[in-house]
């Protein structure tokens, strides 16, 4: 009785360890895969530089944001503002920087409406949040991407941009889409997305789509380029000109730059 | 007494076990023909296009394959995929697959729907004739 | 005489698993209902997604959210409450320890079932496995909880064995559920080395689980804590959540146990002196919740960033300023009936300061997460009030009531108040003596040598 009931608990505790490392298996496999980029190494990053005077201009950020909608299929004529997916929209200076403009400022200045976007931050507060890296830094050029196949819908990317740059499909979105251009795919619901800087388009080498419509009417009102190349146009207009950034004293880091 | 029960309760097993093989053949189920494209739907810019790999292997891995080419497009960023053969075809669902496929009626679903599997792509990736989509 | 003794104890501690009154019923059923109808609730937000709640791209977090942190909290309770009483070898306890282990377990279910309500693909939930970032508080929250169940669980379980026995051994019941307990008493037949093995197996879970439940807390914070939002992101946080939890946990467990007493007659187990002594714990944690509470609005409001002020201002004066201020006056009723009624009339006094603990720290964490989401600092339009819907509602008191249900049917299965440990309390009356004895001068004994 006893022999058999050693040789029980010695069963027991081998079944109890081989449970043990099989749970331990997809823990380590999460801890090699969380890592972010190595710090200090200057990977490629890609940002782009708005004029805000230049984008003052009803029918420039029409088109700007008409582009972006029709390019990634999104879906329009949410009667809810706060439910509207949006990758690019404008929103009042004192809002948007809310660091720079104080009491005294012209309440004119203050009502600007300022064109925004993700920042794709150097140090994005979304990525740092996603628990199943469905939102990442991409190396190759510093973009800020999603993987709606893999989405949780937990929001706590949303939650954690302090830029409202994120927005979550609350409902089925194709209903909502006017004519759906089928090079782009649509989103389901219950997934995140936002601003890629036209992750498609830069695939194939060609820029954004909201600079492209922006620089048809009015050119210079928003450049997009490397940041990592000292000669880039980017880079020669932040050397030159004075720039702002968003909430910069958050510490993420926004590459999308503003002329003032 | 106990001899019956057990005998009745493997009988009743045996039929609700194999009630998807003899039911599919009772109800004149068969083999799905997906139909291949037409002979005009591989050329395109006068360039004539072979499917990606051979077809006994798109049969089997064409999931595997798709899967692939999603994480290396959306998680990578890269663009193309070199084929068996050394040629190069862009990795995208819509661009690539559906040019020649390009009615999932006629195609996907003819197996999809025989093996009872309703996988997710449809509910985002749109086909090309623009056709709203409907169900899986 | 010690027999029957026992034998009363033991009748009276089993009666409510053997004997099933036409109340039970009743109440099992509307529980049940209310249940069914937050199902449907839930039917109905799977098939239309989630945009039947009130929630939008600012407040992306809502009811779902603060009932998870709320459960987590209530969860405390428990295994927390038990384990230091435990630890601290307090005999008090004997009685209410697995009213309390109970209390954990089933809030740690509804708790992470919130986390799967507020998903916006829960069928993808297992990506958290796949892909899991240990970088993300949420992961982090995963594994504390998931730990911090299974430990609660088995905390739950071990205590339970001797009572399975007594219950296996039981003529008046049959059937299945004489199977249930004949398995879960693990052959247990009470001989010294199987109780001294017991013991030490308690004793190192008592001590195990008061780490795993601080930390559970902590991370839940985190998930807050970890941003770069106004009142968020602050260093406070951790702490004033354990505090939080541990203390409306007790008041769930002071419910608990004057609902228990009332119902089942079990007055002369649950005294008053119990809920003096719980009363005395619950003083203390509405002292350090105001200490905590104070510290953290006078750091905010004294420094005046203008981020944190908008949101401080809407709490104080503001959109907010009802559910804050309703808050804070639950805490100070609670605290006065406490302080000044308890001794008096402690059941009346310290339920009275639990049901105002238990609402007052659910719209503690309801004002924590929601008037921080409002975002005063960045609004993209304008500023808009985040109402939960019917949909939430119904979930939320589904939620609530699954709870209830869950306990009832514990209730009914495993005696609420632990046979064994109260028979035992005889027994250690002849300890606690030579225990006291020791700390008087001019004695020396075995205990203080070893």
């Amino acid at each position: 009785m006893d022999e058999s009931r050693r040789s029980f608990l010695k069963g027991i505790g081998v079944a109890a360890a081989a449970a043990g490392l099989g749970c331990t298996f997809p823990l380590l496999r999460a801890l090699a895969s969380s890592g972010t980029p190595a710090a200090g190494v200057q990977t490629r990053q890609l940002c782009m530089v708005i004029d805000i005077e230049k984008c003052l201009n009803e029918d420039l950020i029409k088109d700007c944001t008409e582009a972006c909608r029709i390019e990634h299929n999104l879906p329009g004529g949410e009667s809810d503002p706060e439910r509207q997916i949006r990758w690019m929209w404008t929103q009042k200076f004192e809002h948007t920087f809310p660091d720079q403009a104080h009491s005294l400022t012209p309440k004119e200045l203050r009502g600007e409406q300022v064109p925004v976007m993700c920042n794709h931050c150097t140090n994005p507060a979304c990525v740092k949040v996603c628990p199943t890296k469905a939102t990442w830094k991409r190396e190759s050029d510093g973009v800020v991407m999603m993987d709606m196949h893999r989405c949780i819908g937990c929001r706590y990317c949303v939650v954690g941009c302090p830029y409202g740059a994120r927005s979550f499909n609350w409902h089925e979105p194709r209903p909502h889409i006017k004519n759906i251009r089928p090079e782009y795919p649509t989103r389901m619901r219950g997934v995140v997305e936002k601003c890629t800087f036209c992750a498609e388009r830069l695939r194939e080498g060609r820029e954004p789509a909201c600079v492209e419509a922006a620089n048809r009417i009015t050119e210079g009102a928003m450049t997009f380029g490397e940041l990592s190349d000292p000669n880039s146009k980017v880079s020669a207009l932040l050397k030159t000109t004075r720039t702002i950034s968003r909430q910069n004293a958050l510490g993420t880091g926004p590459n999308v730059y503003y002329i003032v | 007494m106990s001899k019956g029960i057990i005998i009745a309760g493997l009988i009743v097993f045996l039929i609700v076990a194999t009630f998807p093989v003899w039911y599919t053949s009772a109800a004149g189920g068969s083999r799905p023909q997906p139909e291949p494209p037409a002979r005009d739907a591989k050329v395109f810019e006068g360039k004539e296009y072979r499917c990606v790999e051979d077809k006994v292997y798109m049969t089997g891995n064409h999931m595997q394959l798709l899967d692939n080419w999603r994480n290396l497009v959306v998680r990578e960023g890269e663009r193309f995929y070199t084929s068996e053969a050394g040629e190069q075809y862009e990795m995208s669902l819509t661009k690539t697959c559906l040019k020649c496929h390009p009615e999932r009626d006629r195609f996907c679903n003819k197996c999809h729907d025989y093996a009872n599997v309703y996988p997710t792509c449809w509910n985002c990736h749109v086909e090309l004739n623009g056709n709203e989509p409907k169900g899986n | 005489m010690s027999d029957t003794r026992q034998d009363r104890i033991t009748n009276h501690l089993t009666r409510p698993i053997i004997k099933t009154g036409r109340a039970y019923y009743g109440t099992l059923v509307l529980l049940v209902i209310a249940v069914i109808w937050g199902l449907i609730a839930y039917i109905v937000q799977l098939t239309r997604g989630l945009t039947v709640t009130g929630m939008n791209n600012n407040v992306a977090w809502g009811m779902y959210i603060t009932n998870f942190v709320f459960f987590i909290g209530i969860s405390h309770a428990g295994t927390l409450i038990s384990a230091i009483l435990r630890v601290s070898g307090a005999e008090w306890r004997r009685p209410i320890t697995r009213v309390a282990e109970a209390i954990t377990v089933f809030a740690l279910v509804l708790g992470g079932i919130q986390i799967l309500l507020d998903m916006g693909r829960p069928e993808r939930a297992l990506n958290v496995i796949f892909y899991g970032r240990l970088g993300s508080p949420l992961l982090w929250d995963v594994i504390c909880i998931s730990i911090y169940l299974l430990s609660s669980l088995f905390y739950l379980l071990l205590p339970l064995i001797p009572d399975m026995g007594i219950l296996r051994d039981n003529p008046d019941i049959k059937g299945w559920r004489k199977e249930i307990y004949r398995l879960l008493s693990f052959g247990w037949d009470g001989n010294p080395e199987q109780k001294r093995r017991l013991e030490i197996a308690i004793g190192i879970m008592a001590i195990a689980i008061i780490p795993i439940a601080i930390s559970v807390h902590s991370v839940v914070s985190w998930i807050f804590g970890m941003t770069i939002r106004p009142m968020w992101h602050t260093t406070i946080l951790a702490p004033y959540f354990v505090v939080g939890a541990i203390f409306s946990g007790i008041a769930a467990l002071i419910l608990a146990m004057a609902i228990i007493r009332k119902v089942y007659k079990l007055e002369d187990y649950l005294k008053p002196i119990h809920f003096r002594f719980l009363g005395v714990l619950l003083i203390t944690m509405t002292a350090l919740w105001f200490y905590f509470t104070i510290s953290e609005y006078l750091t905010a409001g004294y420094g005046g960033l203008s981020e944190e002020m908008h949101v401080l201002s809407a709490k104080l004066t503001g959109e907010f300023s009802g559910l804050f201020w309703f808050m804070v006056m639950s805490m100070t009723i609670a605290f006065i009936a406490l302080v000044f009624f308890r001794s008096k009339h402690a059941i009346g006094a310290t339920v009275i300061a639990s049901i105002f603990i238990v609402i007052g720290m659910w719209i503690e964490r309801y004002s924590i997460i929601v008037p921080t989401l409002t975002n005063y600092a960045v609004p993209s339009h304008e500023v808009r009030i985040y109402y939960p819907s019917w949909v939430e509602w119904s979930i939320t008191i589904a939620s609530f009531c699954g709870f209830v249900l869950l306990y009832f049917i514990f209730v009914k299965l495993f005696p609420i108040i632990s046979i064994w440990e109260v028979e035992e309390a005889e027994e250690a009356l002849g300890e606690k003596i030579e225990v006291i004895k020791d700390y008087m001068p001019g004695k020396t004994s075995a205990t203080t040598e070893s």
